[in-house]
C-alpha cells in the first residue's frame, strides 16, 4: 500500500517538481556567479504539500537572491546546477537525504534547515548537526509553560505524556513549569508502546491534572489514537493544549504553533546570520508563533479564556527572545 | 488522516529510491549503505509528528459531543467532579450532596441516608430522579429506595455528578419533581490498572474497594469489588454491610460507534427498626440486587447522534417477619413471609440529538419501561403486579437572536395503571453581557404514584387467618403535580475564578401523595404546598490552590391544608466549604453546614438549629511506584447533632483511608 502510494505521489511529485525547476534558474544556462547575477539560493524540499509550498513562497518573496527550488530526490537536476549561494532545506527528509548524497561544491555554502521538529533533528548524525543552522518548528518550553500560566491562571497542574522523541524535554519542561509555580504529572512512553500503554499512561497522568499538554511526539500523538486521546481528556473535562492548529480544529482547546510562513521567515533570518563571516551553526526554537482557541470547546468547559490577541500579546512580552537551543 | 498519507509518501519514496536501478547507480554511495540510511529515514519520518495537517482534520469534539456550558443550561446546575467528591471525604454519594445548595441530607437511620431538595417530604427519595449512566434508580414496589441504590455506587467510580436543581421532568421523566441527580461513572479507559482503597475508623467503618482495569481503546474493561460497612448511629440497630461486584466494558467497534456494558451484583444487610416501636421492631433486612445495562451511541455525522439504552434491574428485599406467640404475620404463607418484594425492571430508551444549525438543536426520544413485582405481602396476590410505562420526550433549543436561547420541551408518558402524565418546560436564557446570563422559566412536572402508593394491599394474619387490612390500596390516587416558576442568574467573573448561580423560585405542589396513618393506612392526595425561595451557589478560586464554595438556600413553605403538619425546610440552609492544596501533596478540606430549625416529620419532631463541620486532611505520595493517598476524615467535628428527629443523633465519626493506584 505504502509502495503504491509512494509511486503515485512521487509521480505527481515529479510533475509538480518540474514546474518548480521551471520557476528557478534554467538548468541549461548556469553560468558561474558574477557580480551581475548572484548565485541563487537553493531550496530543497521534502515533498510537495501545502506547508512546504507556503514556506517556499515566503522564501521566494523574502530572499533578496533568486531562488532555485526542487525536491530532494531530483538529483539529476541538482547536479546540473553550478554552486548556489546558500542551501535551504525544508523538512527533515530533505536534510537527511541531502546530507547522505552530498552533491559536489556544497561545503562552501551555508546550510539552513527548517520545517522540522527537534525530535527529527536529534536523530541526525552529529557531524551534520554541527554544520547546519536550523530553525525547529517546536515551541521553546518556557513559552509553552508561560502560555499555560496566562491562559489558565486558576490552574497549576498539567499532565504531560513524553515519548521517545521528547524524553529529553522532561527536565527542562519541569523547570520551566516550576518557575511558574506549576506542577507536572508525567509519564514516559517507549518505542514499543501501543495504544493500551498509551491509555494506561494517560489515565495515570490525567488523574489530578487540570490540563493536558500534548507535545510533538508521534508516539504520544499517534494518528490512529488522537481522536480517543481528545475524547478521554474531554470526558474528564480537561482542556487540551497542543502544538498544531489542526488539533485545535479537531477539539483541542488551545494550540500554540508556528506556521510554515513564520518558519520560512525565521530561516531567512538565520540565513542572514549564517552569511556573516565566522558564523557558527545556530539552532533555534521557533521564534514566531500563532495561537488558536477552539471557542465551542472552551465554552463547553466553562473556561473564560483571554482572547487570542491578548494571550499572544502577553506571551510576546514575557517570552519574546528567540532562544538558542542545544540539541541535547 | 493526513499523517498517514505523509508516512506513506515517505515510505513509498524510500522504496522507490531503492527500486529504480538508474537512481541507485548514479548515487555516490553504494546501494547497501543507501538501504541502511533509508530505514533510518523511515524511523525519523515516523518520529516526525504532524505539525501541519494537509487535509481538513476530523472534528472529534463535535457539537453533539460537547456538554452544554453552564450559562446555557435551562436551569440551575451544580457539578461535583471527581476531585471535589474525593476531597469532601464522603463515603457515599448522598453524603456528598451536602455540597449542593438546597439539599438537606439526613436519614431515618444510619443505613438510610437520603437527600431532599427544598421540601423535606421525602424520606425515601421518591421525588428526585436518580440516574446512573442513564439508568434510573428507584424501586416501585415499596418506598422508592433511590438513595439506597445511589449509596451503593462506589464513589471511586464516579467521574462526575450533575445535579439539576429544580424540576426537570421534561428531559428525564417522572420522579424528577425536585431535580435530577445524574451520576456519570468513569469510563474504563480512564481506570486502566489496579487500584485498592481501605477506609476504617470509628462507628464500625470498614470499607474496602478494589478494581482492575485493562484494555485499549477498542475494548476496555473494569472489574471491581467493594464492601462498605458501618455501625450506623450509636443508639440504633442500623448497622449495614454491603458487598458488591461491578463490571463495565466500553467498546468502540468503529470511530463513530460506542458501546457500553455494565453488570453488577450486590447484597446489603442492614439493621432496621426501633426498640420503642412495636410496629417497626428491630431486625435485619437483606436486599439483593443485580443489574445489567447496555448503551449504544452512534454519531451520525458531527451534527447528529443516536443513543439507545437497555437496562435490567432485579431487586429482592427480605425482612424477617416478627411472628410472635399468637402467630401474627403479614403473610399468609410463612415460607415466603420474609420476602417483601422481588421486582424486575426492563427499560428501553432511544434518543436522537440533532443540530440543525448553530442556533437550532433538538432532541427527541422515547422508550418503554416495564416494572413487575412479586410481593404477596405488599399486594396480597401471588400474581406479579406490574406496570408498563411508555414515554416520548423532546426538547428544542433555539437561539432566535445572538445572546438569546430558548429551551422548550415536553415529556409525555402513559402508564398502564394510571394513564397519562405530562411535563412541559419553557426556559429562556439571555446573556446580558459576556459572562452574565439571566434565566426565566416555567415548568410543570407530574408524578404518577408508585406501585406501592397506589396498589399496596397489606393484610395481617393470625395463624394464617386474615384479621384485617393494614394498608389499603387507592386506585383513585391522582398524579402529583408540581408547577414551578423560576428566575435565575449565572455569572462567570474574574477570568472564570468566580462562578455564581442564583435561583429565585416558586414551586407549587398539588395533589401531594401523602401517607395517611390510621387503620388501615392508605396513600391519599392531599392539597399540597407552595414553596418559595432563593438559593445561590458561589464558587471562588482565589488562587490555583484554593477553592471556596458558598451555598445558601432560603425557603418558605406553606402547606395548603390546615393544622400543623411539620415537614418544613429550614428558613436558611448554608454550606461553606474550603478546599486548599498545600505543598508536598497535602490537601485540606473544611466543610461547614448549618441550618436553622426544620422538621422532617410532624412539628413535635422538629429539630432546632444545626451546625455541622466536616474536615479532611490528606496527603498524596508515591509508594513503591504506586500513587497513594492517605486521608483522615472527621464528620461532625463538633460532636453529636440532631439532623433528622430529636434524640436520633448523628454521631461524630472519625475514619482514615488509604488509596493506592498502580
Amino acid at each position: 500500500m505504502g509502495l503504491l502510494a509512494g509511486f503515485g505521489l512521487l509521480g505527481l511529485g515529479q510533475l509538480a517538481s518540474a514546474d518548480l525547476w521551471a520557476q528557478g534558474v534554467a538548468a541549461g544556462a548556469a553560468p558561474a556567479a558574477t557580480a551581475a547575477s548572484p548565485a541563487p539560493l537553493w531550496v530543497v524540499m521534502s515533498e510537495r504539500n501545502a506547508a512546504q509550498d507556503e514556506a517556499l513562497r515566503v522564501l521566494r518573496s523574502g530572499a533578496a537572491l533568486p531562488l532555485q527550488a526542487g525536491l530532494w530526490s531530483d538529483w539529476a537536476q541538482w547536479e546540473q546546477l553550478a554552486s548556489g549561494s546558500a542551501l535551504m532545506l525544508l523538512g527533515a527528509r530533505a536534510l537527511a537525504a541531502w546530507a547522505q548524497r552530498q552533491p559536489p561544491a556544497l561545503p562552501a555554502m551555508p546550510w539552513v534547515a527548517g520545517l522540522l521538529s527537534q525530535a527529527a533533528w536529534a536523530g541526525l548524525p552529529a557531524a551534520l548537526r554541527g554544520r547546519t543552522h536550523v530553525a525547529w518548528l517546536d515551541q521553546p518550553l518556557p513559552r509553552v509553560a508561560e502560555l499555560l500560566r496566562l491562559a489558565l491562571p486558576d490552574r497549576s497542574r498539567v499532565g504531560v505524556l513524553f515519548g521517545p522523541a521528547t524524553r529529553a524535554w522532561r527536565e527542562p519542561l519541569q523547570e520551566a513549569l516550576r518557575a511558574r509555580q506549576w506542577q507536572m504529572q508525567a509519564a514516559q512512553l517507549h518505542e514499543s508502546d501501543g495504544p493500551a500503554e498509551l491509555f494506561a499512561a494517560l489515565s495515570r497522568v490525567l488523574d489530578g491534572s487540570e490540563v493536558l499538554l500534548l507535545l510533538p511526539d508521534a508516539q504520544v500523538v499517534q494518528p490512529s489514537q488522537f481522536q480517543n486521546l481528545l475524547i478521554a481528556a474531554y470526558r474528564q473535562r480537561l482542556p487540551v493544549v497542543s502544538f498544531s492548529q489542526a488539533h485545535v480544529r479537531a477539539g483541542a482547546t488551545l494550540g500554540l504553533y508556528t506556521t510554515p510562513a513564520q518558519a520560512a521567515l525565521q530561516m531567512l533570518d538565520l540565513l542572514r546570520l549564517a552569511q556573516q563571516p565566522g558564523a557558527r551553526a545556530r539552532q533555534q526554537w521557533a521564534n514566531q508563533f500563532e495561537l488558536d482557541i477552539n471557542e465551542p470547546v472552551a465554552r463547553s468547559l466553562n473556561l473564560q479564556l483571554p482572547s487570542v490577541a491578548m494571550l499572544a500579546g502577553a506571551l510576546l512580552q514575557r517570552a519574546s527572545a528567540a532562544p538558542e537551543g542545544s540539541a541535547r | 488522516m493526513s499523517v498517514l498519507v505523509f508516512l506513506a509518501t515517505v515510505a513509498g519514496a524510500t522504496v522507490h529510491a531503492q527500486a529504480l536501478p538508474g537512481a541507485a547507480d548514479s548515487a555516490q554511495t553504494p546501494l547497501l549503505a543507501q538501504g541502511v540510511q533509508a530505514s533510518q529515514f523511515d524511523l525519523m519520518a515516523q518520529a516526525e509528528p504532524d505539525f501541519f495537517a494537509d487535509q481538513a482534520p476530523l472534528q472529534v469534539l463535535s457539537v453533539t459531543r460537547l456538554a452544554q456550558p453552564l450559562a446555557d443550561t435551562p436551569g440551575a446546575v451544580t457539578v461535583l467532579d471527581r476531585q471535589t467528591l474525593r476531597r469532601s471525604g464522603a463515603r457515599n454519594i448522598t453524603e456528598a450532596l451536602r455540597l449542593v445548595p438546597g439539599y438537606m441530607v439526613a436519614g431515618l437511620n444510619g443505613a438510610n441516608l437520603v437527600a431532599a431538595y427544598h421540601a423535606p417530604v421525602d424520606e425515601y427519595g421518591v421525588r428526585s430522579l436518580i440516574l446512573v449512566d442513564g439508568r434510573s434508580l428507584y424501586s416501585p414496589s415499596y418506598f422508592g429506595g433511590g438513595f439506597r441504590a445511589l449509596n451503593a455506587v462506589p464513589i471511586e467510580e464516579v467521574e462526575r455528578i450533575e445535579v439539576l436543581r429544580g424540576s426537570n421532568s421534561t428531559a428525564f421523566g417522572a420522579h424528577a419533581l425536585f431535580g435530577v441527580i445524574n451520576v456519570v461513572t468513569r469510563h474504563t479507559l480512564d481506570t486502566l490498572g489496579q487500584a485498592v482503597s481501605f477506609t476504617a475508623g470509628g462507628g464500625g467503618v470498614a470499607d474496602v474497594y478494589a478494581r482492575i482495569g485493562w484494555g485499549a481503546p477498542g475494548l476496555a474493561q473494569r472489574l471491581s469489588v467493594n464492601r462498605s460497612a458501618d455501625h450506623g448511629l450509636r443508639d440504633l440497630r442500623d448497622s449495614h454491610e454491603r458487598v458488591q461486584l461491578l463490571w463495565r466494558a466500553d467498546l468502540k467497534p468503529r470511530p463513530a460507534t460506542e458501546l457500553m456494558f455494565q453488570a453488577g451484583l450486590s447484597e446489603l444487610d442492614a439493621g432496621h427498626g426501633f426498640a420503642s416501636n412495636p410496629d417497626d421492631p428491630q431486625r435485619d433486612v437483606a436486599l439483593r440486587k443485580s443489574h445489567a445495562l447496555l448503551q449504544w451511541r452512534h454519531a451520525d455525522g458531527p451534527e447528529a447522534t443516536w443513543q439507545a439504552t437497555l437496562s435490567w434491574d432485579e431487586e429482592r428485599l427480605s425482612d424477617p417477619s416478627q411472628t410472635d406467640s399468637i402467630g401474627f404475620s403479614f403473610s399468609p404463607t410463612p415460607d415466603i413471609a420474609d420476602l417483601i418484594y422481588h421486582e424486575q425492571r426492563l427499560a428501553l430508551e432511544l434518543e436522537h440529538t440533532r443540530v440543525i444549525s448553530p442556533s437550532w438543536r433538538w432532541v427527541l426520544g422515547g422508550g418503554v419501561r416495564d416494572d413487575s413485582s412479586f410481593a404477596p405481602v405488599l399486594f396480597t396476590t401471588t400474581e406479579r403486579v406490574g406496570v408498563r410505562d411508555w414515554r416520548v420526550f423532546g426538547h428544542a433549543e433555539w437561539a432566535p437572536a445572538p445572546r438569546w436561547l430558548l429551551n422548550a420541551g415536553l415529556f409525555a408518558g402513559y402508564r398502564s395503571d394510571t394513564g397519562s402524565y405530562l411535563a412541559p418546560r419553557l426556559m429562556l436564557n439571555h446573556e446580558l453581557a459576556p459572562g452574565h446570563t439571566l434565566r426565566a422559566g416555567l415548568t410543570r412536572a407530574e408524578r404518577p404514584p408508585l406501585l406501592f402508593e397506589r396498589s399496596s394491599d397489606v393484610r395481617a394474619y393470625i395463624n394464617r387467618t386474615p384479621v384485617g387490612t393494614v394498608h389499603r390500596p387507592n386506585p383513585a390516587l391522582r398524579n402529583e403535580v408540581l408547577q414551578a416558576q423560576e428566575l435565575g442568574y449565572h455569572a462567570s467573573l474574574a477570568e472564570g475564578r468566580v462562578n455564581l448561580d442564583v435561583r429565585l423560585y416558586q414551586e407549587r405542589m398539588g395533589d401531594f401523595i401523602q401517607f395517611r396513618s390510621g387503620v388501615p393506612r392508605q396513600y391519599v392526595n392531599a392539597p399540597g404546598f407552595t414553596l418559595r425561595g432563593l438559593e445561590y451557589q458561589l464558587i471562588w478560586r482565589p488562587s490555583e490552590r484554593t477553592e471556596l464554595r458558598l451555598n445558601q438556600s432560603f425557603n418558605q413553605m406553606r402547606w395548603h391544608q390546615a393544622g400543623p403538619i411539620g415537614r418544613e425546610p429550614p428558613a436558611r440552609l448554608s454550606t461553606v466549604a474550603w478546599f486548599q492544596r498545600l505543598d508536598d501533596g497535602w490537601d485540606v478540606a473544611l466543610m461547614l453546614h448549618e441550618h436553622n430549625g426544620m422538621s422532617w416529620r410532624p412539628p413535635a419532631s422538629a429539630v432546632g438549629s444545626v451546625t455541622r463541620v466536616d474536615a479532611r486532611l490528606a496527603r498524596a505520595f508515591d509508594w513503591g511506584g504506586a500513587r497513594a493517598e492517605a486521608a483522615l476524615v472527621v464528620q461532625s467535628l463538633g460532636g453529636d447533632i440532631d439532623e433528622f428527629v430529636p434524640n436520633r443523633l448523628s454521631n461524630r465519626r472519625v475514619y482514615a483511608s488509604l488509596r493506592l493506584e498502580f
